[in-house]
């Protein structure tokens, strides 16, 4: 069930109808047959991937609880060696979530990873004249399982630091994990944020449904009208980088990231659109990116749950470890105090960065992906003063406009670079798709927009969404707030553009309603 | 505005533009599921979707049939007229593209459970035992809810609330639409059968210029050789059989022709399973192996059999010998003889000699025959007795058109060594040079003659402006009363002399002119024919069978439109291919090669050309 068609749009009136003529007690119930229902509709074999999870989460969470409990207990009547049974305690805590997180992460090791990397091997090992019959295993990825898998773990790890206390009731737990509006393109929901809206059960509101409704189709908008018909035109053009002009590459992969952002993020405020209809407000993940001046605040607007999840599961206990610490004072002391305080924060920006890219996928290129930005942040961090006394001594300040726009085209064109990797299919693609950008850039020209095999009217199409995306997103950027702005305009005004939002509402059902050309059939008959 | 009112107002709108696309989707109706109320184009709608159109248009119109057949597109190729005439009956051809035998049951229990049916000819090939119950639910390929017992209701609203595209490229492509069948009408409505008139100009005949143009089609996926779905295939059958003796009406059952190419996908005890099986619950005419399977000119693709092998299958079966088909071609299989039949059918499968059914013809084209050589449409009079007695004393033998139709059509013999020697224009020349020497040496011609031009001497037409002399009638009835001269069409008027006409509807050749309409053009044409017609029967006692094109020009449309007016033979003035006349196949007729004999061309290279050297 595709989230921008008709039959989405019929299961979430049905729901969201059963949702709220239940008594709000066993609403979660209601939610969770919902998600339920929309994930078995996916996949029994993935449903299955999913109950594992959740199963083997509850499960460590229950022993984490039980754990700090029997803890707790040993330390009420223990007064003398309480040191010693709060380390072994976390000694055992410790063990328990690693071999849940081990496990937790093998399953999407083992969907995601395993057959590219069995293949690496077998290149591998065909280089040292081993020979290997591989045959890649019939592995369908899940539905969801990246982001479900980082969401049970940052439960698991909550759970470990005591942050939150484990949920008893499996059911309810069952909902946290499989909420439906966020198995398709996330966000990394938090425990603590988003369970308790799912069993508070909230009134009905009229506000909730027109919100949700209005968020849902922004997300169309931006996803039929700019991500989908740009998906083949990128594709042709990383497809056959090598009949193409640099001119042309670079085009594509900028319009790749306006593809992947339209994509991601429409998708998102489609399902927390979605989500929001029953009442339920999921974390925001997209705030603009490409406004950004820089590329770690570009990474502060993008994907932001999964950037949360990594400063806090893993860049903050990095930087804080205690090799990190000892590393920064060998440097400090080899150095100077500059570096050794960078040491920890740029090393583990590269080690975080490598993880988003192999996040991302297999493949070298995700991983040169996350090493190109990791890199970029870590060289900002230890550049950042001497970058700072150079603009200050030539007057260059943020008060002027045309240099935050220097800023915001530099950092896109840092952007569009790492592009290049993370749509590649091989680091070798990727470097000579960058190969053939400097080295042939040209012609240039007019004819390059006729590359794309996208019509005039595919253009003017795509060119007017971009425009009005553009216009909200600078709006936006000024602080504008576009929903109560609108609700202050006149009736006329209102209805005009509730009448747009309808057409378009009906052109995206209708655009991925089952469609064949007519056959030509008299050709081959 | 308040979220509430907001939210109505939302549902209102949302509901408005739901019933603007409903109402879009009835009036348009792209798969003519609401009658085609506007458009009335079921050519259309049924290539969209047959399985929907064609019942649609069939619950209007059944009264006008009393017969039907069933099958997949293979079944396309018998003629619903033919079959009228064998059996005095009135077919409609339900054949579908895609179709299993899971869809021939349900039509079968939808035609004889609401209409009364007197013969019903189901068509199998042998994919049928290859594939079942593959219905999809697509809107192109769903089956009428009226056949598969779907909700009415629900069928309906699908289509109601189908994708708009559909009714908006329906409305595009009406205005694309044109006299010929394209991409997105390709039925004949009134009989079910599809529109083939495009691809039945084609010429055929050279096999490499066919190998050439359509050798992609013929390759065959050689994915199993077994066939998995004889039982389900058989189990169809037989219901379709219960059902026609329990309603008294007569089931015939035909195996389709095959292409040897599909054939030797299969192996030979899986079609043996087949047959055999298929013979235990039905007796049925077995034309799946026969000479013609090894010849891809018989085929439009490896599964497609012609319609001209149509109208074999259906003479063999219900004719008295009127059109050609091979001796042994096809045989009737019951569960009696099955055995015995298919012992010798795999032990001694026919054979086939291109050589005994087709002939290479070459066909020479001369125009005025004059001393005073002027430019290469005159040689003298000396030049053509020398060609004519270079090939008497070779052993040619001159041929007519009527033999060379006699030859593809009804199965005729040609001599041995066959030569066409043809005349355009009709001069006065000919008759004075050409026929005595023709008769000399024992050969026949063919005079393309204009009709408008016959007996003008003197003058271009009705003007002052002199011309090269054209014979007259009577000079024309002489000469075909002797048997050496045959006076065949080169239009009545459409080879008109630029320079020498006023007005600006000039046509020097049989094409349209520029911008003109399919219909006006369509009716020029006919009348021109028919002019031709009637003056030659006044003239010579009956019509013409030959068209030579002023100047060689025609397209699609013209050629379609002259054999839709029963010319079987068109003549062109291209050289990159050989006549080959392929028995069976009258598209080996049309738009016959001819080479352009000038003064200069010497006897030796005369004798090349006719030799195909």
């Amino acid at each position: 069930m595709s989230i921008n068609s008709a039959a989405f749009l019929l299961f979430l009136l049905v729901s969201v109808c059963a949702c709220y003529l239940v008594p709000k007690r066993v609403r979660y119930l209601v939610l969770l047959a919902a998600s339920a229902y929309f994930y078995l509709a996916y996949s029994l074999r993935a449903a299955c991937c999913l109950l594992f999870t959740i199963l083997l989460t509850y499960g460590a969470a229950q022993a984490l609880a039980a754990l700090h409990r029997r803890e707790r207990a040993e330390l009420d009547i223990e007064r003398v060696d309480r040191s010693g049974i709060k380390k072994h305690g976390k000694r055992r805590r410790r063990l328990v979530l690693t071999a849940a997180l081990v496990l937790n992460f093998a399953t999407l090791a083992l969907f995601k990873y395993l057959n590219a990397w069995m293949g690496t091997a077998g290149v591998l090992a065909g280089l040292l004249g081993i020979e290997t019959n591989f045959r890649p295993l019939n592995l369908l990825l899940p539905l969801g399982i990246s982001f479900y898998v980082f969401q049970t773990s940052g439960y698991l790890i909550d759970v470990y630091r005591g942050r939150v206390s484990a949920e008893r009731n499996l059911l309810k737990y069952a909902l946290f994990v499989s909420w439906f509006p966020q198995m398709v393109q996330g966000p990394i929901n938090r425990y603590d944020r988003l369970l308790p809206q799912l069993l508070a059960g909230s009134d009905f509101s009229a506000d909730n449904i027109k919100y949700g409704i209005q968020l849902m189709l922004w997300g169309m908008l931006k996803k039929v009208f700019i991500a989908d018909p740009l998906a083949g035109a990128v594709g042709e053009i990383y497809g056959n980088y090598t009949q193409y002009p640099g001119a042309v590459l670079f085009l594509g992969a900028a319009l790749y990231c306006l593809q992947l952002y339209c994509d991601f993020s429409g998708g998102t405020d489609l399902v927390r659109g979605a989500s929001q209809l029953f009442g339920v407000e999921m974390a925001e993940n997209f705030r603009r990116p490409y406004f950004a001046r820089s590329v770690d605040e570009f990474w502060r607007r993008w994907h932001i749950s999964l950037g949360e999840w990594m400063k806090d599961y893993l860049f903050y206990p990095l930087a804080l470890s205690g090799p990190m610490n000892r590393l920064g004072k060998k440097v400090k002391s080899a150095l100077g105090p500059h570096l050794g305080k960078l040491t920890g924060p740029c090393l583990s920006t590269l080690i975080v960065f490598l993880a988003v890219g192999i996040w991302q996928g297999p493949g070298f290129s995700n991983i040169a992906y996350g090493l190109w930005n990791g890199g970029l942040m870590s060289l900002a961090m230890l550049c950042g003063p001497l970058l700072s006394r150079a603009n200050e001594r030539l007057g260059l300040g943020e008060d002027k406009w045309w240099f935050r726009a220097f800023q915001t085209l530099r950092t896109l064109l840092l952007v569009i670079i790492g592009r290049y990797f993370s749509r590649a299919d091989s680091l070798r693609q990727a470097l000579g798709m960058l190969w053939r950008t400097v080295r042939h850039f040209g012609p240039a020209g007019g004819g390059i927009f006729t590359c794309f095999g996208l019509t005039g009217w595919d253009w003017l199409r795509l060119g007017i969404a971009a425009a009005v995306l553009l216009a909200v997103s600078i709006l936006q950027e000024r602080g504008m707030p576009i929903r109560k702005t609108l609700e202050k305009q006149s009736p006329a005004v209102q209805f005009g553009v509730l009448f747009a939002a309808v057409l378009l509402l009906v052109a995206c059902v209708y655009l991925n309603t089952d469609y064949t050309a007519i056959m030509y059939v008299y050709e081959n008959v | 505005m308040s979220s509430k009112k907001w939210l109505i107002m939302l549902a209102l709108t949302v509901a408005l533009a739901l019933g603007v696309c409903a109402g879009f989707n009835i009036l348009a109706d792209p798969f003519g599921v609401f009658g085609d109320p506007i458009l009335d184009w079921y050519s259309y709608n049924e290539t969209n979707n047959p399985r929907v159109a064609k019942l649609a248009w069939l619950e209007e119109h059944h009264e006008e049939f009393d017969s039907y057949i069933i099958g997949s597109s293979s079944a396309a190729s018998y003629s619903t007229a033919e079959l009228n005439e064998y059996l005095d009956a009135s077919f409609y051809n339900l054949f579908v593209y895609g179709c299993d035998t899971k869809d021939y049951r349900d039509f079968a229990a939808y035609l004889l459970e609401r209409y009364e049916v007197r013969y019903l000819v189901l068509n199998l090939g042998i994919n049928e035992a290859n594939t079942y119950d593959t219905g999809q639910d697509s809107l192109n390929d769903k089956m009428h809810a009226l056949a598969s017992g779907e909700s009415l209701p629900l069928f309906y609203l699908r289509y109601a609330f189908s994708n708009p595209r559909y009714a908006a490229d329906k409305l595009a492509a009406r205005f694309q639409d044109t006299e010929l069948p394209q991409v997105f009408d390709v039925f004949d409505v009134p009989s079910g059968c599809y529109d083939k008139r495009v691809r039945d100009v084609e010429k055929i005949g050279d096999p490499a210029v066919y190998q050439a143009a359509h050798g992609g089609d013929f390759w065959v996926s050689p994915d199993s050789a077994q066939l998995p779905y004889i039982d389900q295939c058989v189990q169809s059958v037989a219901e379709i059989r219960d059902m026609c003796a329990e309603k008294g009406t007569e089931l015939i059952v035909i195996a389709s022709p095959v292409y040897i190419g599909q054939w030797d996908v299969y192996s030979r005890e899986s079609l043996r399973e087949y047959k055999s099986k298929l013979a235990e619950v039905v007796s049925y005419w077995d034309f799946s192996l026969t000479p013609i399977s090894y010849d891809s000119r018989y085929f439009y693709d490896a599964t497609h059999f012609r319609n001209t092998v149509g109208s074999m299958v259906l003479s063999k079966i219900f004719g008295s010998g009127g059109t050609y088909h091979p001796e042994d071609f096809g045989a009737y299989v019951t569960a009696r003889n099955c055995a015995a039949y298919l012992d010798e059918l795999f032990a001694y499968p026919p054979a086939s000699d291109p050589a005994s059914y087709t002939a290479d013809v070459p066909i020479l084209l001369y125009h005025h025959i004059d001393g005073d050589v002027t430019s290469d449409t005159v040689v003298t009079p000396e030049t053509f007795e020398a060609h004519i007695r270079a090939l008497a004393e070779q052993g040619y033998t001159a041929v007519t058109f009527q033999e060379m139709i006699d030859y593809v059509c009804q199965g005729g013999t040609l001599p041995a060594k066959p030569v066409c020697i043809t005349l355009d224009d009709g001069y006065l020349s000919n008759y004075e040079y050409a026929w005595p020497v023709l008769e000399k040496y024992g050969m026949k011609a063919t005079i393309f003659a204009i009709g408008a031009s016959v007996g003008h001497r003197e003058f271009y037409k009705e003007t002052d402006f002199p011309i090269t002399p054209h014979f007259g009638w009577e000079e024309a009835r002489e000469m075909e009363a002797s048997g050496v001269i045959d006076i065949q069409s080169h239009t009545y008027d459409l080879h008109q002399w630029e320079p020498f006409e006023s007005g600006n509807q000039i046509r020097t050749s049989a094409l349209p002119l520029e911008g003109e309409s399919e219909a006006d053009y369509a009716a020029v044409l006919e009348a021109d024919l028919e002019r031709y017609a009637q003056e030659r029967e006044a003239e010579l006692g009956e019509g013409f069978c030959a068209l030579a094109y002023p100047g060689g020009y025609y397209n699609d449309l013209t050629e379609v439109l002259i054999h839709q007016a029963g010319i079987p033979v068109t003549l062109s003035i291209r050289t990159d291919s050989r006549n080959v006349l392929v028995r069976g196949l009258p598209q080996s007729l049309y738009a016959l090669c001819r080479w352009n004999i000038t003064e200069r061309t010497a006897e030796e290279e005369l004798l090349k050309i006719v030799s195909g050297e």
